[in-house]
């Protein structure tokens, strides 16, 4: 406001004319209502952007929002579920703690139900009692949950999944409320979408400088050990056959690392054809393939063993990996190598296990088994063979993991498949 | 006697009029969407009963309700502070405000604070708010302050020992339920100080440099019905005959000022509101005939008008002895209504006429006001009034 002591008229005369007010530029009234809304909506916005503040990891967000959400609304339950990239199906994240305590609520199958439904229409999905009844009589429980919210999670391109908050008690949903969880979801959406990306962007930074290193390491050497030769040719041209297959050797080399380098490439976009495969016989066979001429080899192939759903040029060229691995550092003082493969199955995922006997990996190396290029002194190969596994277990969706008692206490691979 | 029109708006909350308007409180709360109410209110007021009557209006309709009452004449900052944080703690979404001009002020400042955020004083000017306010509804129970009705909200800034004026659109209550039967448990004293205050509201509307058409209609009448009921009202104090006119003349004179802002007297008033919390009322009904002789000059015509108004009898006569007649028609009148301190009286002693002129000097009342004074001038006037 102009300051009125000075008795500039000039400030008198705006004074007075914002009196009277026709440039007045406050809202009506009658926007109280939607204003109130966007308060409750900014301030829910505020306390979930501190969620992603405080923490680096997207779990770690997503492993709270539901606890947070769920005192946020006063709904006792509330979850969060994504699809899966790899397996193209929705999974829950994260759920509110007491969800599998109460026996009232819905079970993840209901939920992951809802979700899909909600995915696959991409609007938001009001579950009232009598739906919820209907669909618990099928489930066989006495089900007393009253009513299910379920807001998809929209990124501009696609749907990725869904928040969704359930209720025992009878509780009215305001419009507003439904508005906010919305509004949430949106914001939850882009930040999940800009995590991932982030994420797969340094990822991708990984392997561009690994790449690097491998051109550097792999290349450059036979290229300087061909240049020499080259140069004691011209120099004295009667020693081309005597250096002839020497250099044919060096470019072999090179063109091994090349097509190692394009398989690695290729791992984590070829488009996989899944199909069940019987774990045995397919070890077997690329057993039979690979084994040595010059070492004892037992494989033990337990007969339970559950079937996978995998493709099947992937799984071939992971079998052959870790086999040639165990191969490769077999203990030369042990009178046979012997390698155990075994496997079993959980609700969601069919686990395999491959160990030997063989030299086994100090604990302070185990870390980089899976980076390309990474080669513990053998000899044969370049190094490639267990990364390009672990980005082809990537590919599936799946995991690989490996233990070691330390050196000569041999080797154990962990592959786990989603089913 | 009008010059070329200039551009003017009118802002007018809806409002009721009439005996048992009251008793619509709980209807409206539901029209507004209040899921609970904060009542603003005062202790003068709880005692009266008019409260009681308020919350059984809600009841009715099964709305939740919290009584705020810790409200004082000339209400202060911290005061509005506080029931900001009770109208929040308690989720409230409405409020209904139930008394004289300190607690619907202060019901205003807490709406202002509740969307807001900040404190009371950072919205101190006109047309300074931006988000708007909680549905309000408004019952007066005196027939003077106006507040009901009106885009101002006064109050006391303790810090700097002076009262701000916020006038905004978004101040104006959603609904005024003006019931005159709310103005019979106000003593006479109370009756006359309130209704000098509406007289006073519509004399400056009048005289306004931001007046217009419509509330000059509104400000002419209410002096009609204020200078023909007043007395009588106080002699009568339960005869709704006189207390439904003056409730008529202070709902006019409310409109009027709202629209067309208020002048020198009100300027003064509030300064010394807030230097010395003196009843706002009492330093109207001292200080208006001081600032009508003085302004007389500057506006003769209107004031001729508002002597007209009175019944005074102007024809023939020099602008000098109009102004004397009216003058001395307003001295009368508030000495008839009880009013017979004089500033000195009240405790304002002449030590204190340079800050109150200061303070007045920076009231955007002043900028309306037909003369323009200067800080002489002010000074002046209040060692007049102090006698």
């Amino acid at each position: 406001m102009p300051e009125l002591s000075d008795k500039n008229p000039e400030n008198w005369n705006q004074l007075r004319k914002k009196i009277i007010g026709l440039g007045e530029t406050s809202l009506r009234k009658s926007h109280y209502p939607a204003f109130q809304q966007r308060q409750a909506e900014n301030e829910t916005i505020r306390m979930i952007s501190e969620l992603f503040l405080d923490v680096e990891l997207l779990e770690d967000v997503l492993k709270r929002l539901p606890q947070f959400l769920s005192e946020r609304f006063k709904y006792p339950l509330a979850a969060i579920t994504l699809i899966n990239k790899h397996t193209g199906r929705l999974e829950i994240i994260s759920k509110t703690d007491n969800f599998e305590t109460n026996p009232d609520i819905p079970d993840e199958e209901l939920i992951v139900e809802i979700s899909s439904q909600t995915v696959a229409t991409g609007t938001t999905k009001i579950i009232g009692k009598s739906s919820i009844t209907e669909k618990h009589e099928t489930n066989g429980k006495d089900q007393k949950l009253l009513r299910i919210v379920c807001a998809p999670l929209k990124t501009k391109l696609q749907c990725i999944g869904t928040i969704l908050l359930a209720d025992i008690k009878d509780k009215p949903e305001t419009e507003s409320g439904i508005n906010t969880l919305k509004v949430i979801a949106n914001y939850l959406a882009q930040e999940i979408n800009r995590k991932q990306t982030e994420t797969e962007l340094q990822e991708t930074n990984r392997e561009l400088s690994d790449y690097v290193y491998i051109v550097t390491n792999f290349l450059k050497n036979p290229l300087f050990t061909i240049k020499g030769y080259l140069y004691t040719i011209k120099d004295e041209p009667e020693s081309l056959n005597e250096h002839f297959d020497r250099i044919i050797f060096q470019a072999d080399k090179m063109i091994g690392v090349l097509e190692k380098l394009v398989q690695l490439s290729r791992a984590g976009k070829l488009k996989l054809r899944k199909e069940t495969i019987e774990v045995s016989s397919h070890i077997q066979a690329v057993f039979n393939l690979i084994k040595p001429e010059d070492i004892r080899v037992k494989l033990n192939i337990e007969n339970d063993i559950p079937s996978i759903r995998v493709d099947q040029g992937s799984i071939i060229q992971i079998f052959s990996s870790l086999l040639q691995n165990s191969i490769d550092f077999a203990d030369p003082d042990k009178d046979e190598l012997i390698i155990n493969i075994s496997g079993y199955e959980t609700s969601s995922r069919t686990h395999l296990n491959i160990s030997d006997n063989g030299l086994g990996i100090k604990p302070a190396i185990i870390e980089k088994v899976f980076n390309p290029g990474f080669t513990m002194g053998k000899k044969t190969g370049a190094g490639f063979g267990l990364a390009i596994a672990k980005k082809l277990m990537d590919a599936h969706g799946g995991r690989i993991s490996i233990y070691s008692g330390g050196e000569k206490q041999g080797t154990e691979f962990q592959l786990h498949f989603p089913k | 006697m009008n010059k070329p029109l200039e551009l003017r708006k009118f802002v007018a909350p809806e409002f009721i009029f009439g005996t048992g308007a009251l008793e619509m409180t709980g209807r409206y709360a539901k029209n507004l969407g209040g899921e609970k109410a904060l009542i603003v209110t005062d202790p003068g007021v709880i005692e009266a009963g008019w409260a009681d009557k308020v919350i059984a209006s809600l009841n009715e309709q099964s709305i939740p309700y919290t009584v705020f009452s810790e409200v004082t004449p000339n209400p202060k900052d911290f005061e509005v502070m506080k029931g900001a944080e009770v109208f929040s703690a308690e989720e409230c979404n409405l409020i209904v405000t139930v008394g004289g001009g300190s607690p619907m002020d202060c019901a205003k400042g807490i709406g202002v604070v509740s969307s807001n955020g900040g404190y009371i004083l950072d919205y101190e000017g006109v047309d300074m708010i931006s988000n708007p306010i909680p549905p309000i509804i408004c019952i007066p129970t005196t027939a003077g302050t106006s507040a009901d009705v009106s885009q101002f909200a006064i109050i006391a800034d303790i810090p700097n020992k002076t009262k701000i004026a916020i006038i905004s659109k978004m101040l104006v209550p959603d609904v005024a339920l003006v019931d005159p039967e709310t103005t019979t448990t106000m003593d006479s004293y109370l009756t006359a100080c309130t209704g000098m205050d509406a007289l006073t509201h519509a004399i400056e509307a009048y005289v306004s440099n931001a007046s217009s058409p419509v509330t000059d209609l509104l400000a002419l009448n209410a002096i009609r019905l204020i200078s023909g009921n007043l007395i009588k009202a106080i002699e009568n104090p339960f005869d709704l005959t006189y207390r439904t006119p003056m409730m008529l003349g202070s709902l006019e004179a409310g409109l009027a000022f709202s629209n067309a802002s208020l002048g020198a007297v009100h300027a003064m008033a509030h300064s010394l509101g807030g230097l010395m919390d003196l009843p706002h009322g009492e330093c109207n009904a001292i200080l208006l005939e001081y600032v009508v002789d003085y302004n007389f000059e500057s506006s003769a015509e209107r004031y001729s008008g508002i002597a007209e108004a009175f019944g005074i009898n102007i024809s023939g006569i020099s602008n000098v002895q109009k102004k004397n007649q009216l003058v001395d028609r307003i001295r009368t009148f508030r000495k008839n209504a009880g009013i017979l301190k004089s500033l000195h009286d009240i405790g304002v002693n002449p030590d204190s006429i340079g800050a109150l002129s200061e303070n007045a000097y920076k009231d955007p009342c002043l900028v309306t006001n037909p003369a323009e004074p200067t800080l002489n001038d002010i000074k002046e006037l209040y060692a007049r009034a102090i006698g």
